[in-house]
C-alpha cells in the first residue's frame, strides 16, 4: 500500500507540474511568438509610416463647430463602425458628450453656462496605463510600443471586463453581427465579428501608409492635432505649452493621452 | 460508490442506478425537475450565444456590460470556495468535530464549482476561444486570468480529494485538501480583485473585496451545508448520528459568526460610502433609498442577514426545521447580495453630470428570460448533480471517519 501511495504521489506530483507548467513556460513563449505583427519595430517603421515614441492627440474644442460630426463620421466610414440604430447597443470610436459629462469631476453648479454645455469630442484616451489592457486575460487588447492601445479581435473571448474596467467607457461591445449594420464598407479596413470588444485605435492602419488618423484629416477647423508627445518640437507639444489643458479622470493614474485645451 | 469492496465497477453502477430509479416519487420528482432546469439552461445559453446573439437574449448592454450570469458565477464559485474551507476545518486542519459534514461538503464544491464553469461558460461570448488563449496567449496582468487558472486547478484537486476521501485515503486526501484551500483562497481574493482593482469604478475599487469575498464565502459555505446536509437526512429517511448532529451544531454557529462578521463588514461599507465621492454617494442614495432599497433592506439584510440569524441562534443547533429555513433564507438572499453588488457598482454613468442627483438618469438593468433560464440551468445542474450524488454514494453512509481518523491524519487504507 505505501508503494502505491508513493506512485500515487508520483503521478499526483508529475499531473501538477504539468499543469502548472503552461502558466509558467507560456507567457515567455506568447510574448516572444505571440507579439503582434503591427507591434515589431519593422511593422511600426515601414519607409512611409509615420512613427513617434507616444502618439498623442489635443482637442481644442473652441474651434469646434456647434453641430459639426465630421470627425465622427470619417471615423466610423474608416472602421466600418456599425450603426445599430439603439443607444444601448451602440459602438463609438468617436463621439461627443458636454463637458459636464466628459469632465464630472471638475464641473460644478456655477461654472460658465456655455462651458457646461460645450460639447466635446470624446473618444478612447490611449492611457500610458491602460486599465483595459491589464485586465484582459488573452492580451486581445495590448499596447504597442509608441503608446496606441490596440484590439487582436481575434483573441477577444467577450468577456467584457475591458468595458467595465475602462474609466471612459471607451470601449463597445457587438452584441450581434455588425456587417448588415454598416452603411457602406470600406474594404481597406476589416468588419468585426460578434461577441468582440472595439475602439479607437488612432488610424494605425493610415499611420503605417504615412496617413494622419481619420477625424484629425477630416477637421477643418483643425480642432484636432495628433503628434508625438516625446517630440519637444512636435505641433502638439508646442500648442500645448501655450494653452491651459485637461487630462480627463487624471487622478486614477490612467494617464490617458488625450488632452483638452479649454 | 456505496457498495461492498467486492462488488465490480459495472455491479456498483447498476447498485447506484437502482437506488436512482427506486429513490420514490418525490426524490425523482424533484430530480426531473432540476434535470428539466438544466437543461433548459443549456438549451437558452447555446440559443442566445451561438444562434440569437446576446443583445437580442440577455440584458447586458454597452453601460451595464456585467450583470445577472456574472453574479450568478460569483453566487456558485463564492459558495463553492465556502464549502471547501468548511470542510477543510476538519478533514486537513485536523478539527475532529468537522469530520462527519466532509464528504458531502467537498462533493457539494466541487458541484457547485462546476455549476459556476456552466454558467460563466453561457456568458462569455466566445467560451472556445477563452480556453485556448487562456493557456496560448495568458496575460499574467490580469485577474481573471489568475482566477481562471487557479480555479481550474482547484477544482481538479477537489476532484482528486474527494476521490481519496471516498476511498477512505485520508491522509492523502488531507494533502489535496490543503492544495484545494490554497489554491480556491487564491482563485477566490482573485475573483475579488478583478473587481477590487477597477480604479475607474469608485464603488468596487479598493481591498473591500477580497476580503469580504472570503467572508462572505464562508457564510455562504455554512449555509450550503446545513441546508443540504438536512435535506440528505430527509432523503435517507433516517435520523442524524450524534457526530452529524454535533457537525451541524458546529457549522451553525459558524454561519452565525460569519453572518456577524458579513453585517459588520456591511455596514462600515456603507458608512464609509457617504464620503466617498459624488458616485457612492449617488449609488449609497439608490441603494438604501432609491429603486433597489427594496432588494438591499428586504432580499438582503432580512432574508440574508438579520432573519437567519435570529432563527439560528433560536435553533440552538438543534431544531433543523429553523436551520433549514435560516440556511434556505440566506442562499436565497447572497444570490442578491452578489447581482446588486455587481449591477450596482455600474448604475452611475461614465459620463455623469449634475442632473444625475435626480436619478433620472441612472442606468438600469433587467435582466430577460433567456438570462434567467441559464442562472435556472446553474442552479438545475446544482440540483440535480446533488440528488444524484446522494443517491450514488448512497448518503455517504459509510462514513467512518470519526473512528478512523485521527486528526486528519491517521490513514484508514487496508
Amino acid at each position: 500500500m505505501t508503494t502505491n501511495r508513493r506512485e500515487f504521489l508520483k503521478i499526483a506530483g508529475v499531473s501538477t507540474l504539468s499543469l502548472i507548467a503552461p502558466a509558467i513556460v507560456c507567457p515567455a513563449w506568447a510574448k516572444d511568438k505571440i507579439i503582434p505583427v503591427s507591434n515589431s519595430p519593422e511593422a511600426l517603421s515601414p519607409s512611409k509610416a509615420l512613427t513617434a515614441k507616444r502618439w498623442a492627440m489635443a482637442i481644442d474644442a473652441s474651434k469646434c463647430p456647434a453641430d459639426c460630426v465630421d470627425c465622427i463620421a470619417a471615423c466610423h466610414a474608416t472602421h466600418n463602425v456599425p450603426g445599430f440604430g439603439n443607444p444601448k447597443d451602440e459602438v463609438k470610436w468617436i463621439w461627443q458628450e458636454k463637458f459636464a459629462a466628459a469632465f464630472p469631476n471638475e464641473s460644478h453648479a456655477y461654472l460658465r453656462e456655455s462651458l457646461q454645455k460645450q460639447q466635446l469630442p470624446v473618444l478612447c484616451n490611449h492611457c500610458a496605463n491602460p486599465p483595459c489592457v491589464r485586465v484582459c486575460p488573452t492580451k486581445a487588447t495590448f499596447q504597442r510600443h509608441d503608446g496606441i492601445v490596440m484590439m487582436d479581435y481575434h483573441r477577444c473571448i467577450g468577456c467584457r471586463l475591458c468595458m467595465a474596467a475602462c474609466p471612459y467607457g471607451a470601449r463597445s461591445m457587438n452584441y450581434r453581427d455588425p456587417r448588415p449594420f454598416i452603411a457602406r464598407i470600406n474594404p481597406d479596413y476589416p468588419t468585426r465579428t460578434k461577441g468582440v470588444v472595439e475602439k479607437c485605435n488612432f488610424c494605425q492602419e493610415r499611420l503605417a501608409k504615412g496617413l494622419g488618423p481619420a477625424c484629425v484629416v477630416a477637421c477643418k477647423e483643425k480642432a484636432l492635432v495628433f503628434g508625438d508627445m516625446e517630440n519637444p518640437q512636435s505641433e502638439i507639444r508646442l500648442l500645448l505649452e501655450k494653452r491651459f489643458n485637461l487630462l480627463r479622470r487624471a487622478s486614477l493614474g490612467t494617464k490617458p493621452q488625450i488632452y483638452y485645451i479649454l | 460508490m456505496g457498495c461492498s469492496e467486492e462488488s465490480t465497477f459495472p455491479g456498483c453502477v447498476k447498485d447506484a442506478a437502482g437506488r436512482v430509479i427506486h429513490g420514490g416519487p418525490v426524490y425523482l420528482v424533484f430530480l426531473s425537475f432540476f434535470i428539466v432546469l438544466f437543461l433548459a439552461g443549456v438549451v437558452s445559453g447555446v440559443y442566445s450565444l451561438f444562434i440569437e446573439g446576446s443583445r437580442h437574449a440577455y440584458g447586458t448592454y454597452r453601460e451595464i456590460p456585467l450583470a445577472l450570469l456574472i453574479a450568478t458565477y460569483i453566487f456558485f464559485v463564492v459558495a463553492s470556495t465556502g464549502l471547501c474551507l468548511v470542510s477543510s476545518i476538519g478533514h486537513v486542519f485536523g478539527n475532529r468535530d468537522f469530520l462527519p459534514i466532509a464528504k458531502r461538503s467537498v462533493l457539494l464544491a466541487l458541484i457547485t464549482i462546476i455549476s459556476g464553469f456552466l454558467v460563466i461558460g453561457l456568458e462569455i461570448e466566445n467560451p472556445f476561444r477563452m480556453m485556448l488563449y487562456l493557456f496560448t496567449s495568458a496575460n499574467l496582468s490580469s485577474n481573471i486570468w489568475w482566477m481562471g487558472t487557479l480555479y481550474m486547478l482547484y477544482m481538479i484537486f477537489m476532484a482528486v480529494e474527494f476521490i481519496l476521501l471516498m476511498r477512505e485515503s485520508h491522509r492523502i486526501a488531507a494533502f489535496f485538501g490543503f492544495l484545494s484551500v490554497l489554491a480556491g483562497v487564491s482563485a477566490h481574493s482573485n475573483l475579488g480583485g478583478i473587481f477590487a482593482m477597477l480604479s475607474g469604478r469608485d464603488v468596487w475599487y479598493g481591498p473591500f473585496l477580497p476580503v469580504y469575498f472570503i467572508l462572505s464565502a464562508m457564510m455562504t459555505g455554512s449555509a450550503f451545508i446545513i441546508l443540504f446536509s438536512i435535506v440528505a437526512q430527509k432523503l435517507r429517511g433516517q435520523g442524524m448520528n450524534e457526530d452529524e448532529q454535533k457537525s451541524l451544531a458546529l457549522v451553525s454557529k459558524l454561519a452565525m459568526l460569519m453572518i456577524a462578521a458579513v453585517a459588520f463588514l456591511t455596514i462600515w461599507k456603507m458608512i464609509t460610502m457617504t464620503t466617498g465621492g459624488e458616485t457612492r454617494l449617488i449609488t449609497l442614495h439608490e441603494t438604501i433609498s432609491g429603486s433597489h432599497a427594496f432588494s438591499f433592506w428586504v432580499l438582503e439584510i432580512a432574508c440574508g442577514l438579520v432573519i437567519p440569524f435570529a432563527l439560528l441562534l433560536w435553533s440552538r443547533g438543534t431544531k433543523r426545521g429553523l436551520m433549514l429555513v435560516a440556511s434556505g433564507l440566506m442562499i436565497f438572499s447572497i444570490f442578491f447580495m452578489r447581482l446588486d453588488l455587481v449591477v450596482m457598482a455600474q448604475i452611475v454613468p461614465l459620463y455623469w453630470e449634475l442632473g444625475v442627483r435626480e436619478f433620472s438618469q441612472l442606468h438600469t438593468y433587467s435582466p430577460t428570460w433567456k438570462e434567467i433560464l441559464v442562472a435556472f440551468g446553474g442552479i438545475g445542474f446544482c440540483g440535480m448533480a446533488f440528488l444524484l450524488g446522494e443517491k450514488v454514494f448512497n448518503g455517504f453512509s459509510g462514513i467512518r471517519c470519526a473512528n478512523a481518523v485521527e486528526n486528519g491524519k491517521a490513514e484508514s487504507e487496508p
